[in-house]
């Protein structure tokens, strides 16, 4: 059996370990809380979707489409077309949750959004980890993000672009970091490059941000080819 | 706008997220014994982060190639993702002021 230094370590390492992506996380949610006010959002519509929806793009999306009369069919639909990707993070979740039960798998995927998420999943390559490490880094960005969303629902507009700082480079930083981790040897190279280039291409063609899972999905598919991983399969 | 307008599209919106994040653990739970769908699945975490940071380093031009050198070279130097992490974030912003 797998083992971890305890259920509240796993919790704490996880909230700790997001903190620092986090300053990026305020930055972003008080543009966006300013951007609600200016929109008409009422501070307890903000704070629903930050619990409830729980995913900046997404939320952002809303947040500019929130207009009155309200766009119901497209509102819902632009934010579940940017949100499709989480389908395929949580697939790759599997591993940390290969020991939960189900009541686990229902309670902690939910907080699931791309910096907790790789986290977890860079951790799981050198260390045991649970769930629990993603749950806690999900806390970490729930405050973080409702901390930003609602100061800048007070303070208004008045706020500068976090781009001026490179803030909004935080999540593409960190993530470098993470990668070289990942580097199994030369059965990586075809996914990987496929991955880059096919990215790299739908993003010129398909709307929002469907170019991440067009991407993922066709440098996985080469996984598929046996003469490429025959040394993975021996 | 109206009350129910807003629940509704939230509904919509938190149900459906939610449904796209638990359907896709639960289903990987079910093919993950079948080999070729490991291999699969095993090279999802990788290939989603390069789709993520690939179009975004390259949108930002020169900018971004040269930060994310940087950043491999710290993270190759100093082993510390924060510190690589920070001098990324610092390289664009500095970039940014310097080349607009």
């Amino acid at each position: 059996m797998r083992y971890f230094r305890s259920m509240k370590h796993e919790f704490k390492d996880g909230f700790l370990a997001t903190i620092p992506i986090s300053f990026s996380i305020v930055s972003f949610g008080l543009v966006c809380g300013a951007l609600s006010v200016q929109n008409g959002m009422s501070l307890s519509e903000l704070l629903l979707m930050n619990v409830f929806v729980f995913g900046g793009a997404g939320q952002f999306l809303m947040v500019e489409m929130w207009d009155a009369p309200l766009d119901i069919l497209g509102i819902s639909m632009a934010a579940l077309l940017i949100n499709l990707r989480y389908f395929l993070m949580c697939m790759a979740l599997h591993p940390l949750f290969v020991n939960s039960r189900m009541i686990e798998k229902l309670a902690y995927i939910h907080l699931t959004a791309e910096p907790n998420w790789a986290l977890s999943l860079s951790r799981l390559e050198t260390q045991p980890t649970s769930p629990l490490f993603l749950f806690g880094g999900g806390v970490c960005m729930l405050f973080a993000w409702s901390g930003g969303t609602i100061s800048g629902y007070f303070l208004g507009s008045s706020l500068s672009n976090p781009a001026i700082y490179g803030l909004d480079f935080a999540l593409v930083a960190m993530i470098i970091t993470i990668l070289p981790g990942m580097y199994r040897g030369s059965q990586n190279w075809l996914p990987w490059c496929v991955a880059a280039v096919c990215s790299l291409l739908l993003k010129q063609w398909l709307p929002g941000n469907l170019y991440i899972l067009g991407g993922a999905l066709a440098g996985s598919l080469m996984t598929l080819f046996p003469h490429i991983n025959g040394e993975k399969n021996a | 706008m109206h009350n129910w307008d807003v629940v509704l599209v939230l509904g919509i919106v938190t149900v459906g997220t939610y449904a796209f994040k638990i359907s896709g653990l639960l289903l990987s739970d079910r093919l993950v014994n079948s080999g070729k769908v490991r291999l699969f699945l095993d090279s999802l975490p990788a290939t989603l982060l390069i789709s993520l940071v690939v179009p975004a380093i390259i949108e930002e031009g020169v900018k971004g190639l040269l930060a994310a050198i940087l950043i491999v070279w710290c993270m190759y130097a100093t082993k510390n993702a924060l510190v690589a992490m920070t001098v990324g974030i610092v390289c664009i912003a500095v970039s940014r002021q310097l080349i607009g």
